[in-house]
C-alpha cells in the first residue's frame, strides 16, 4: 500500500519534472542553424590564413611575462624589502617542523660537520615506532585505521623506503593542514562575499590546470629550494577542492538552516560555527578527502623543486626504468593516501573516541614505551635496525611482467591501435587542426554571451583571440585534439562503470576504490608501460589522459546516480520502463546538472594531464610548457600554462552552459 | 598547562642555539657549518658524482645537502646561490643556458670534469642482419622502412631526447637526404623505454643514444657512422656530420669561494674519466649495486687520486 503510493508520487514528479519530458521542435531548428552557420564561417575563414592559424602577427608575450616577473620579485613593499625577501623570511617557519620530523622518525638528531658528525639522540626504534603509530591511529581513528596504519608501516620498512616516506608524510603533515585551513577560510569568506566569487572560483579552476612547470622557476626565485617550494607548489595543487566543497556545504546549509539560525538569534560567530559547520560536516570531509588524495598525488611535483622522499624515488625509478621499484614507490604514496584519509576521517567523525582508552594506557603507549625501546637499543641492537632477514630489496618479478607484458601483448594491441587510429583519431585530429581560432574564438564567446551576456563572451572570446595573437593556436589545437579523444574515452568507459557501481554495490566498493588509487598514483608509472607497448606519438598520449581522466568520470557519474530520488526509479519501474530505459530515461535526465559537472572535470583532469603526457612527446601547450621551461624562457612557459587553464574554464563553461 | 609549555619551548630553543655554537671548533679550514647544497638530476651518473662529491667534502669537514632538482630548476638556483654547486652539467645538450648563466656574472665555472659527453645515433645488433651496409650511415636511406611507425608512415622513425636537448637533427636529416621523420620523446624515461621495449620484440629501432651512459651497456648495438664533425659543417647550417663531443663542467655559485674556500678548491679539483664514470653506472644499473656502494668503493680504490683534493 505505502510502496503504491510512493510510487504514484513519483510517477507524478517524474510527469512534473521540466528535464525528462521531451523537449520542443524549437531548440533542434536552433542547434541546426548554428551547425550551417558554423560550417560557413569555417569555409571562409579556411580561405584568410589570419583568420584560421592566427599566424599574421606574434606579440611577444612571453618577453612581457619575463620581464613582469622580477618587476614584482624585486618590488620593493617596505624599506629596504622586497618581495622576494619577505617570501624568504617565511622560509624557516616551513622547513622547521619537517626537520623535527625526519629526525625523530627517521635519521636522529645529529651535531659535528661533515664526517665528524656524530649522532647524539637516534631516531625512534622501529618497535616503538610500530606500537606509537598503532595507538595513534587507533585512538583517533578507531581500530580499522590501526590496521591500515600498521599494514602501511610494515609495507614501508619491508621495502626500505621508510625514511624516505617519513620525508613524504612529514611534507604533506604540513600541506595538508595548510591547504585545509586557507581552503576552509576561503570557503567561509567566498560563502559570505558571493559577488567575489565568480573571478575567485575561476583563479581556482587555474590553479588546477596550470603545470606545475609553468611556475617552477618563480617558485625557486621566491622559495629556494627544497622542502618550502615543494609545500607550496602541492597547497596550490590541493587547495582548490576545499575551497569548491566548504563553500557548497555551506550554500546548502544555509538554505537549509539558515533561518533557523536567525530565528534562535545566533550572532554571526554562532552562526558559522554552531550551526552551518556542525551541519556541513560530511560534505567538509570530502574535501578533506579530495586534499589528501591530490596532495599525495602530487608529492613527484614536490622533487622537481628539490624536495626528497617518495616522489623522487618514484623519478629516479623510472628514469632507469625499474618499473618494479617505481611501483613499489608509488603504491607507497597510495597507501600513505589512503591511511591518512581513514585516520583523519575517522578522527573527524569521533569514531577513535567510542572506544576511548584510558589515559594511563594511551600516553605511555605513544610517548613513554617508544623512548623506552630507543633507550634499550644499546643492549638489544634488534631494536635499532629493522631486520635485515625481514626486508626485500629485489622488484624485478614486477620488471618480468612488464617485459613479458610488452612483448607479448604487442601484436593485437597494435593491431588494435592501429584501427583506433586510422578510423577514429587521426580523422578527429585532422578535423581539430584545422579548426580556425575565429571560430572558436566565436564559439566561446558565444557560449559566455547565453550564460551571463556581454562580460562573460569577452572573457570567454578573449583568451582565443590571445593565443592566436601569441602564435600559439596550432599547439592549442593540438591539446584540444588530445584531450578531447583523451575524455571521451574515459567518460566511455567511466560513465557505465559509474552507472554500475551505483546500481550494484558490491561492484561500486571494488570500482570506487581502483579509481582512487589510480588518482594518488603518479601518473608516470602507467606512463612508462603504456610507452613501452604503444611507443611515442597521439595514441599513447591519448590512453594516459583518459587512464588519468577516468577517475572524475566514475565517480561523478556514481554520485549523481545515487542521488536519483528513488521513488522516481519506483515510479519507472512501474509504469514498465526496462532497465536501461531506467538509466536512460529517468537517471540521466533526472541527474543531468551533476553528470555535466562530472564531463566538465572529466575535461579538466585531461587538461592538466597534459604536461605529463608531454613526457611521452606530444607537440602541444604541455609540450611548450616543459621545453619552454627547460631552455629557462620562465615567460613563455607561464603563457603556455595560463593557456592550457584558460581552454579549461572554455570547457567548462561550453558543457554547462 | 601553559607555563610548563613554554618553558619546554624557551629549553629547546636554546638548545638548537647553543648546538651549532658548541660544534664550531671542530673545523680546520675556514669552512663555514651551513650545509652546502648540492643538486642531483634524474639520472644515475649524476647520482654517483654528487654522492662522492659529498663523500669527499664531509672529509674536509663540510656538512652537505644533496636535493632532487629539475634541471630547468639549476640555472636560477645557481644564479640565486640556493644551490651552491652543480657537479655535473652537460655542456653538449645545455650549452645555450651554461652560457647565459655565466652571462649573469652569478655562476662561475668550477673546470671540467674530465669526461666528455657523446651524442650518435644507435641501432640494436640485430638490424644489422637486415639492413646490409650499417653502421654506414648511407645504408640507412634504403631500409627507412624497416623503422617505420604507425605515426611516421613510409618514412623511417628517428627517435630523439626532448626539442629543449637541441642537436640539429631536422637539418641533419634534410640534409643528408634520408628518408626519415624526426620523433621526439619529451623525457629521457619515454626514450629509453621505447628502446627497451624494442629491444626486447627485436623490432629495428634507431635513437638518439648518449655516452657516458647506461643504456649503450645494456643493449647491445651500434652507432651510425655519421660524416666527421667540422666547424664549417655546423656554420653553413647544413649540420650533415657527426654532433660536436661536449665537456661536462661544474659549476658554482660566485659567492662560494668566500664562505667555502676549502670546498672550492676541491670541486675545482675533482675529475674522473669516461671509463671509470661508466663503470660505475654500469654497475649500478646493470648489477643493481646501491650508489653509496659504488661511490665508497670508488673513494676506497683511488685514495692517491683524492687526497691532493682534501689537503688544506
Amino acid at each position: 500500500m505505502g510502496r503504491a503510493l510512493v510510487s504514484a508520487r513519483g510517477v507524478a514528479e517524474l510527469a512534473a519534472r521540466p528535464d525528462t519530458v521531451p523537449r520542443s521542435r524549437a531548440p533542434r531548428l536552433r542547434v541546426l542553424g548554428v551547425v550551417i552557420l558554423s560550417a560557413l564561417l569555417w569555409a571562409i575563414a579556411a580561405q584568410f590564413p589570419a583568420l584560421e592559424t592566427g599566424s599574421v602577427q606574434r606579440l611577444p608575450f612571453g618577453a612581457w611575462m619575463n620581464s613582469a616577473l622580477h618587476e614584482i620579485l624585486d618590488c620593493t613593499i617596505a624599506e629596504g624589502v622586497s618581495v622576494r625577501q619577505l617570501f624568504r623570511a617565511l622560509v624557516p617557519l616551513l622547513i622547521a617542523p619537517v626537520q623535527l620530523l625526519d629526525s625523530v622518525f627517521a635519521t636522529g638528531f645529529v651535531s659535528g660537520s661533515g664526517d665528524a658528525a656524530v649522532q647524539r639522540l637516534p631516531p625512534l626504534s622501529w618497535v616503538g615506532l610500530a606500537v606509537a603509530l598503532g595507538a595513534g591511529a587507533w585512538r583517533l581513528g578507531g581500530p580499522g585505521s590501526a590496521v591500515w596504519a600498521l599494514l602501511t608501516y610494515f609495507y614501508l620498512q619491508v621495502f626500505g623506503i621508510w625514511p624516505d616516506s617519513v620525508e613524504t608524510l612529514a611534507q604533506m603533515a604540513l600541506a595538508v593542514p595548510i591547504s585545509v585551513l586557507l581552503g576552509f577560510s576561503a570557503g567561509v569568506f567566498l560563502h559570505r562575499h558571493p559577488r567575489v566569487r565568480p573571478p575567485a572560483l575561476t583563479l581556482l579552476d587555474q590553479a588546477q590546470t596550470v603545470p606545475l612547470f609553468a611556475y617552477l622557476v618563480p617558485l625557486v626565485l621566491l622559495l629556494g629550494l627544497g622542502i618550502a617550494p615543494a609545500v607550496c607548489a602541492v597547497v596550490i595543487f590541493a587547495m582548490p577542492p576545499m575551497v569548491r566543497t566548504t563553500l557548497l556545504s555551506l550554500d546548502q546549509s544555509e538554505a537549509r538552516f539558515g533561518e533557523l539560525a536567525s530565528a534562535i538569534g545566533c550572532t554571526a560567530r554562532q552562526r558559522l560555527w554552531k550551526v552551518l559547520v556542525p551541519t556541513a560536516a560530511p560534505l567538509l570531509r570530502l574535501g578533506l578527502n579530495q586534499v589528501i588524495l591530490l596532495a599525495f598525488s602530487s608529492a613527484v611535483l614536490a622533487s622537481l623543486v628539490g624536495a626528497s622522499g617518495l616522489g623522487n624515488d618514484v623519478l629516479v625509478a623510472l628514469q632507469q626504468l625499474a618499473i618494479g621499484r617505481g611501483l613499489v614507490a608509488g603504491l607507497a604514496i597510495t597507501a600513505l593516501a589512503i591511511c591518512l584519509d581513514k585516520v583523519l576521517q575517522g578522527w573527524t567523525e569521533g569514531r577513535g573516541r567510542l572506544r576511548s582508552w584510558p589515559a594511563w594506557l594511551f600516553w605511555p603507549l605513544l610517548v613513554v614505551l617508544p623512548v623506552v625501546l630507543t633507550l634499550l637499543e644499546q643492549w638489544c641492537p634488534l631494536l635499532a635496525h629493522f631486520p635485515a632477514v625481514l626486508t626485500v630489496r629485489t622488484t624485478t618479478p614486477v620488471d618480468d611482467v612488464v617485459g613479458w607484458l610488452v612483448t607479448k601483448l604487442y601484436e593485437p594491441i597494435a593491431g588494435l591501435q592501429w584501427v583506433l587510429a586510422t578510423y577514429l583519431f587521426f580523422p578527429w585530429k585532422h578535423v581539430v587542426t584545422h579548426l580556425p581560432w575565429s571560430l572558436a574564438a566565436l564559439a566561446a564567446a558565444g557560449a559566455g554571451w547565453r550564460r551571463g551576456g556581454l562580460g562573460h563572451a569577452v572573457f570567454l572570446g578573449a583568451p582565443v583571440v590571445l593565443m592566436a595573437l601569441a602564435g600559439i593556436w596550432p599547439q592549442a589545437q593540438q591539446t584540444i585534439y588530445l584531450t578531447t579523444a583523451g575524455s571521451a574515452l574515459a567518460l566511455l568507459f567511466g560513465m557505465p562503470v559509474g552507472i554500475v557501481a551505483a546500481r550494484v554495490p558490491g561492484f561500486g566498493r571494488i570500482a570506487l576504490a581502483t579509481v582512487d588509487t589510480l588518482q594518488t598514483l603518479p601518473p608516470f608509472i602507467y606512463l612508462i608501460p603504456v610507452v613501452m607497448l604503444l611507443g611515442s606519438g597521439d595514441i599513447p598520449s591519448i590512453i594516459a589522459v583518459a587512464l588519468f581522466a577516468v577517475c572524475p568520470a566514475v565517480r561523478y557519474t556514481e554520485a549523481a546516480i545515487r542521488t536519483v530520488p528513488s521513488e522516481l526509479l519506483e515510479a519507472g519501474l512501474q509504469i514498465g520502463c526496462t532497465p536501461s530505459q531506467l538509466i536512460l530515461k529517468i537517471a540521466l535526465p533526472v541527474s543531468r546538472q551533476q553528470i555535466l559537472l562530472g564531463v566538465s572535470q572529466t575535461l579538466l583532469m585531461a587538461l592538466s594531464m597534459v604536461v605529463v603526457t608531454a613526457l611521452i612527446g606530444t607537440t602541444d601547450l604541455g609540450q611548450m610548457t616543459l621545453t619552454a621551461v627547460s631552455q629557462a624562457d620562465t615567460g613563455m612557459a607561464a603563457v603556455a600554462g595560463l593557456a592550457i587553464a584558460a581552454l579549461g574554464t572554455i570547457a567548462d563553461r561550453l558543457v554547462r552552459g | 598547562m601553559r607555563a610548563p609549555l613554554s618553558r619546554l619551548l624557551i629549553l629547546g630553543a636554546a638548545i638548537f642555539a647553543v648546538c651549532p655554537a658548541g660544534t664550531g671548533f671542530a673545523l680546520p679550514a675556514g669552512d663555514s657549518t651551513k650545509p652546502i647544497t648540492l643538486n642531483v638530476a634524474d639520472w644515475t651518473g649524476s647520482h654517483i658524482t654528487t654522492t662522492i662529491v659529498a663523500k669527499l667534502l664531509g672529509k674536509i669537514g663540510d656538512n652537505v645537502i644533496t636535493v632532487p632538482l629539475d634541471g630547468a630548476a639549476v640555472f636560477p638556483a645557481l644564479e640565486n646561490g640556493d644551490l651552491l654547486a652543480a657537479v655535473e652539467v652537460w655542456s653538449s645538450s645545455q650549452s645555450t643556458a651554461i652560457a647565459a648563466a655565466l652571462a649573469t656574472g652569478r655562476v662561475n665555472k668550477l673546470g671540467d670534469t674530465g669526461l666528455i659527453g657523446r651524442d650518435r645515433w644507435w641501432y640494436p645488433d640485430y638490424v644489422k642482419a637486415q639492413c646490409p651496409g650499417l653502421p654506414d650511415w648511407h645504408a640507412l636511406d634504403h631500409c627507412a622502412k624497416l623503422f617505420a611507425t604507425l605515426q611516421t608512415g613510409n618514412k623511417g622513425q628517428l627517435l630523439l631526447y626532448p626539442a629543449s636537448w637541441g642537436g640539429h637533427d631536422d637539418e641533419r636529416v634534410k640534409s643528408l637526404g634520408l628518408n626519415f621523420q624526426v620523433v621526439r620523446t619529451g623525457s629521457e624515461a619515454a626514450l629509453l623505454a621505447q628502446v627497451k621495449a624494442a629491444y626486447l620484440r627485436h623490432q629495428p629501432i634507431l635513437a638518439w643514444l648518449y655516452e657516458p651512459h647506461w643504456a649503450p651497456q645494456r643493449f647491445h648495438g651500434e652507432y651510425v657512422q655519421l660524416p666527421a664533425y667540422t666547424d664549417a659543417c655546423y656554420s653553413s647550417g647544413r649540420f650533415d656530420c657527426e654532433k660536436p663531443s661536449g665537456p661536462i663542467v661544474k659549476l658554482g655559485f660566485v659567492g662560494l669561494a668566500a664562505v667555502y674556500p676549502h670546498a672550492t678548491k676541491l670541486l675545482e679539483q675533482f675529475t674522473l674519466n669516461n671509463a671509470e664514470y661508466d663503470a660505475m653506472v654500469g654497475a649500478v644499473d646493470v648489477d643493481g649495486k646501491s650508489v653509496d656502494a659504488v661511490a665508497s668503493e670508488w673513494i676506497e680504490q683511488h685514495k692517491d687520486r683524492w687526497s691532493p683534493w682534501v689537503a688544506p
